[in-house]
């Protein structure tokens, strides 16, 4: 499961961070990937609360930097609301960013598919990348320093997701919707606690809808060519 | 204490946001338009991940003057075009990264 590869580098340098951070014990570090379950929030989170953060700002960066997950959770709404409710109750908890891409890639691929057979996808890389993440971080808080470093095994992450990224465009309006949100999101890189990475991400959205409408009308109307399935249908 | 309370709100507040529309309000549904936008998030979001990532605080001036980890980025982006497999994506962006490091870039 090459997905959940990169994510080991991450959680063996989040141990390693939570020993050298006084502010957080190895319990408490351990218990935030299993309450929180999101490695780039968990990192900004402990790296804050060792400078002394309190609570409240400390609660508010990592629901900042996981706002993103509500678009995931919008785009999964009509596919998973004929599903059981147990199922709506347990899967939100793993919607994590390798998860939501390999649900878009098998319902683009696979369509149609059947309810077992969709949730026993979901379910199953959700349950292998949650166990990995915090096997990782069990890891990194007994043995800091396991990590050989020079290897610079972190640029996994930005490998990983650059190739979520190119399997995730499907069509032109894809195209368009990632070079908008890309580059909305670096002009507005300066703003605090990846706030720019939501401002580019709805930026991105609005573009790639608007020239989906656009190419759709222009093959009603029988001119151009007909549209093919993007990263995944409704 | 303040980081074990901080987990347990930061934990809510992200199971929220990830139940948002698959729990909370999963009958209601979406204006047709904002269906259609939705099918861009996988693109959009992963883009506004990576770019940042990549281009560092020099925006897009870095693109005129590449360093070693925007060229095994590319050839991680070429490989994953040609194979749309993970691993080799993974292995050949790593070992550009490898090669062009023990060169001195």
């Amino acid at each position: 499961m090459p997905l959940a590869l990169p994510v080991i580098p991450v959680g063996l340098v989040l141990g390693l961070i939570v020993n050298e951070t006084d502010q957080v014990s190895r319990l408490a570090g351990l218990a935030s990937a299993v309450l929180v379950l999101g490695g780039a929030s968990q990192l900004a989170a402990i790296s804050i609360l060792g400078t002394g953060a309190g609570v409240a700002t400390t609660a508010l960066t990592i629901a900042v930097i996981n706002a993103r997950h509500v678009m995931y959770s919008a785009r999964l709404r009509s596919r998973f609301q004929h599903l059981p409710r147990w199922f709506r109750i347990v899967a939100p908890y793993v919607l994590l960013d390798q998860v939501f891409a390999l649900a878009e890639l098998a319902e683009a691929e696979q369509a149609p598919r059947a309810d077992g057979e969709r949730m026993a996808h979901y379910l199953g890389t959700g349950s292998v990348m949650a166990v990995v993440w915090w096997l990782a971080v069990a890891v990194g808080l007994a043995f800091g320093d396991l990590l050989p470093s020079g290897w610079s095994l972190e640029f996994t992450i930005p490998l990983l997701f650059l190739g979520l990224l190119v399997l995730s465009i499907g069509n032109l309006p894809g195209l368009a919707a990632a070079v908008v949100g890309g580059s909305v999101a670096v002009a507005a890189s300066g703003l605090p606690n990846s706030t720019g990475l939501l401002v580019g991400a709805i930026a991105g959205i609005a573009v790639g809808g608007g020239a989906d409408r656009f190419l759709a009308r222009r093959s009603i109307a029988g001119h151009g060519p007909g549209q093919r399935a993007s990263g995944g249908r409704p | 204490m303040t980081a074990w309370l901080a987990f347990v709100l930061g934990g809510l507040a992200t199971y929220a946001m990830r139940a948002s529309f698959i729990l909370f309000v999963a009958r209601r549904s979406l204006p047709p338009a904002v269906e259609r936008a939705l099918r861009y998030v996988g693109p959009a979001v992963f883009a506004a991940i990576v770019f940042p990532l990549t281009l560092g605080d020099d925006g897009l001036a870095r693109l005129a003057k590449p360093d070693a980890r925007l060229l095994a980025l590319v050839v991680g982006a070429g490989v994953m075009w040609r194979t749309r497999n993970m691993m080799a994506t993974l292995s050949a962006g790593m070992l550009t990264l490898w090669l062009l490091q023990s060169q001195g870039w």
